[in-house]
């Protein structure tokens, strides 16, 4: 084989493989690990719905979208058939917190364990404000 | 924002807390299925909060935008900021009533169809919305379903043309709660 060949081969098998790479980055992208990123806010519960509370759009700015880490008091856990959520601070006023499904199939034990009266600090995504602050694909800390 | 928590503190307090008047849940589910051959559109948000207030069937149901979620992270992406433009319009609200309210009985562990009628508010516009729902007392709680579809083009949620084929017009919702007394 020519060498002009064995160079345009050589450039046809790496565009092709740069494109799959590309094609797989941007369209079956995953989601984010939230186990192994780095929250941008590290807060309690009281703080987070309180900010929400004063000033709701400043606060969507700020924590909307966002990863954050959440210390507060459980005051209740509820499993559905779709997953689970726990609340945090109040029942109706206080910030509710939806698992991940996966992180729950892979750590079943942590998930059955936790209970109303305990401090836990869960990470997860900011995706506003209802009556209270909603935070989903949540994973346990602590 | 303080306006719809002081709403809720009004609701809840003109209305008798102490009874049990008021049902609520926070993990209500909203499905919408805008599929087509070409592309399965698929969104499921499970924190949905909802309120029915049994004195008079008044119903209420908030879901906040960025907590529909999506298999495929990129089409996420792209329904938040895109096509519903969740930054500048966070939720959607429905506040409506059940009019056969008094034929539903409570304490008949049965499945009763409900007719409900309201208006919901998505992406800043409001529209009229009519469907039955099927409404079942278990054990003191109430299970609650419904599906009704809902056009984009109605809430002005533009579809560019790249990729109108792949996206269907007519978007299927479907939605289910169960309902707990709220006493405190």
């Amino acid at each position: 084989m020519k060498p002009a060949y064995k160079i345009s081969l050589i450039l046809i098998v790496l565009a092709v493989v740069a494109g799959a790479g590309a094609y797989w980055y941007v369209f079956l992208k995953p989601h984010q690990n939230l186990e192994n990123t780095k929250p941008e806010f590290k807060l309690s519960s009281t703080q987070l719905f309180n900010d929400f509370t004063e000033d709701e759009t400043a606060a969507n700015a700020r924590y909307s979208g966002k990863v954050v880490e959440v210390s507060g008091e459980v005051v209740a856990v509820q499993t559905g058939e779709q997953g689970t959520a726990i609340i945090l601070e109040d029942e109706l006023f206080g910030v509710s917190v939806y698992l991940d499904s996966s992180f729950v199939a892979a750590n079943q034990q942590l998930t059955n364990q936790t209970a109303t009266g305990q401090t836990i600090t869960i990470r997860g995504k900011c995706d506003g404000m209802l009556n209270d602050v909603v935070i989903s694909r949540a994973v346990i800390i602590q | 924002m303080k306006t719809l928590v002081l709403s809720i503190f009004v609701i809840l307090f003109t209305t008798g807390l102490f009874g049990q008047e008021i049902y609520f849940t926070k993990t209500g589910t909203i499905i919408f299925d805008s599929s087509t051959p070409l592309e399965t559109i698929h969104a499921e948000n499970n924190q949905v909060t909802s309120f029915l207030k049994t004195t008079n069937g008044e119903l209420n149901f908030a879901a906040l935008m960025k907590s529909f979620k999506f298999k495929n992270a990129l089409m996420e992406e792209h329904f938040n900021e895109n096509f519903i433009e969740s930054s500048k319009y966070p939720k959607a609200v429905f506040k409506g009533q059940i009019l056969n309210w008094s034929a539903i009985n409570l304490s008949k562990e049965e499945a009763q169809e409900a007719n409900v009628e309201g208006e919901l508010t998505l992406h800043g516009v409001t529209k009229k919305i009519s469907t039955k729902a099927v409404l079942n007392p278990q054990n003191g709680k109430i299970a609650g379903t419904c599906d009704f579809v809902v056009s984009a083009e109605d809430f002005e949620i533009k579809i560019p043309a790249l990729v109108r084929d792949k996206i269907a017009k007519e978007v299927k919702v479907t939605v289910n709660v169960l309902y707990e007394p709220y006493s405190k």
